[in-house]
């Protein structure tokens, strides 16, 4: 079995495994990859689109006048809501002017949705159906809808960040993730850290924070945020609350250098659907 | 021509298969069946090279670091071989054991890779996903089989009932 021609067969298989190694050959063959199979991929959402439009036009005419003024109803909603935002971002921007803060780069906001996830890695690399070509960027940061705390009104938190982007789809690491490193802020004690790599403890993940500075006191339940250092993330996303330790205690001491925190994150990690991606301008 | 567009269409729709069910969280070995299939049909070494390219496309489409389902699917090559000599190929119910062990062939070692990442869904659902994947390789090798045959049949190629026939050419 083991004759010249099959070791030479074993051979080149062990080169084109060392050249696939190689980063760039890697991103390069995942590119071509994931775009030639795109389409097909997104082949379903398309057909459910355009079978929930043909629907449309089975309805009544009596529904869909109804239909109409109850859209209508909620575009002028919205209209007012969006005047009240835009005067608030003004707002904003000339009091940060005034402070001295500066003015926050703006943020273009993508819709995605999850197209693949990988079952080894569930919880860690999400698929979106948006790349390059819609605007996407590495590192531009993920978040996704969470119910709020009043139980009406709903917020935002942090998933993730885009690892790497093609033209039509693009990865996200999650904070749970081991590449996914985001720069945060305590909330109460104003301490920044790096946040990153998670695990599960009893059915709920967490998060480590490393590198917070040591003579600061922490409290379990404080608000986690992102920092918005780095310039690709904005500032003051949230992104969990701070995890008891076993002690009771929400540090650690490591090597009597920095202080290390683990963090409940705020996304739902179990219903992923719909992201938000939020892609500096330029 | 008519065999290389076959063999492609079939690891393509596996490929795209096992992808999808792969994202509603479940791991069904498809290409790994296809590809016991098409090894024993054209030869481990037409398997390997099979292997080693639909697995690439499975890692990449999942944006695997390790081509691990690269190196598994080259691996069911093996158990073609080992099926060639000691199993055989008329009985297709039969085929539920090296559809239990092209399972165990390329879905352990993604779990052994990326032990710590399926932690975080718990080390019963790790369980569960390969018992799943045994169970439907048992159940969908001698489907596959019955349906892959019958369609080469119909396009005059050759058949896995035949594979033992020329043991010696094939190994």
């Amino acid at each position: 079995m083991l004759s010249r021609q099959n070791i030479l067969l074993i051979a080149g298989f062990a080169v084109l495994f060392v050249i696939l190694s190689i980063t760039a050959v890697r991103s390069f063959s995942r590119k071509v990859v994931s775009d030639f199979y795109h389409p097909y991929f997104t082949l379903s959402s398309k057909v459910s689109d355009a079978v929930a439009s043909e629907k449309m036009m089975l309805e009544s005419k009596g529904r869909l006048a109804g239909m109409v003024l109850d859209l209508q109803e909620k575009n002028e909603i919205l209209s007012a809501k969006m005047k009240i935002m835009n005067n608030l971002r003004e707002e904003n921007t000339k009091l940060r002017e005034l402070v001295g803060i500066g003015k926050i780069p703006y943020f273009t906001c993508l819709k995605a949705e999850i197209i693949r996830r990988d079952p080894a890695r569930w919880y860690e690399k999400l698929i979106i159906d948006k790349g390059e070509a819609d605007g996407i960027r590495e590192g531009s940061s993920v978040i996704s809808r969470i119910p709020g705390s009043g139980g009406s009104a709903t917020s935002f938190a942090v998933v993730g960040r885009v690892k790497s982007v093609s033209r039509h789809e693009a990865v996200v690491s999650t904070i749970l993730s081991d590449d996914c490193a985001l720069s945060v802020l305590v909330s109460g004690s104003k301490a920044h850290g790096i946040a990153g790599s998670g695990k599960k403890v009893d059915r709920n993940f967490i998060v480590k924070i490393k590198f917070l500075p040591k003579d600061v006191t922490y409290a379990p339940g404080e608000f986690i945020y992102t920092s918005g250092l780095s310039g690709v993330t904005p500032s003051s996303l949230l992104i969990g609350k701070l995890a008891e330790g076993r002690e009771g205690q929400a540090v650690k001491i490591k090597d009597n250098l920095y202080a290390e925190a683990w963090m409940e994150p705020s996304a739902n990690f179990d219903n992923l659907h719909f992201l938000l991606i939020l892609v500096p301008e330029k | 021509m008519i065999t290389a567009c076959y063999i492609f269409l079939v690891l393509f729709m596996s490929v795209m298969l096992e992808v999808m069910l792969g994202s509603a969280s479940v791991i069904i070995p498809l290409t790994g069946m296809s590809l016991f299939y098409l090894s024993m049909v054209h030869g481990w070494r037409v398997g390997l090279f099979l292997g080693f390219f639909s697995g690439i496309v499975v890692d990449m489409l999942f944006s695997r670091e390790i081509p691990v389902s690269a190196l598994s699917f080259m691996a069911v090559s093996g158990v073609t071989a080992f099926w060639l000599l000691k199993g055989e190929t008329k009985d297709v119910l039969l085929h539920a054991v090296p559809g239990v062990l092209t399972a165990l062939v390329t879905v352990l070692p993604l779990i052994l890779v990326y032990w710590k990442d399926m932690m975080l869904c718990g080390a019963g659902e790790v369980s569960i996903l390969l018992l799943i994947a045994m169970a439907s390789g048992a159940f969908i090798l001698p489907l596959l089989i019955l349906i892959l045959d019958f369609l080469s049949e119909w396009l005059g190629m050759d058949l896995y009932r035949n594979a033992r026939e020329n043991i010696e050419e094939r190994i």
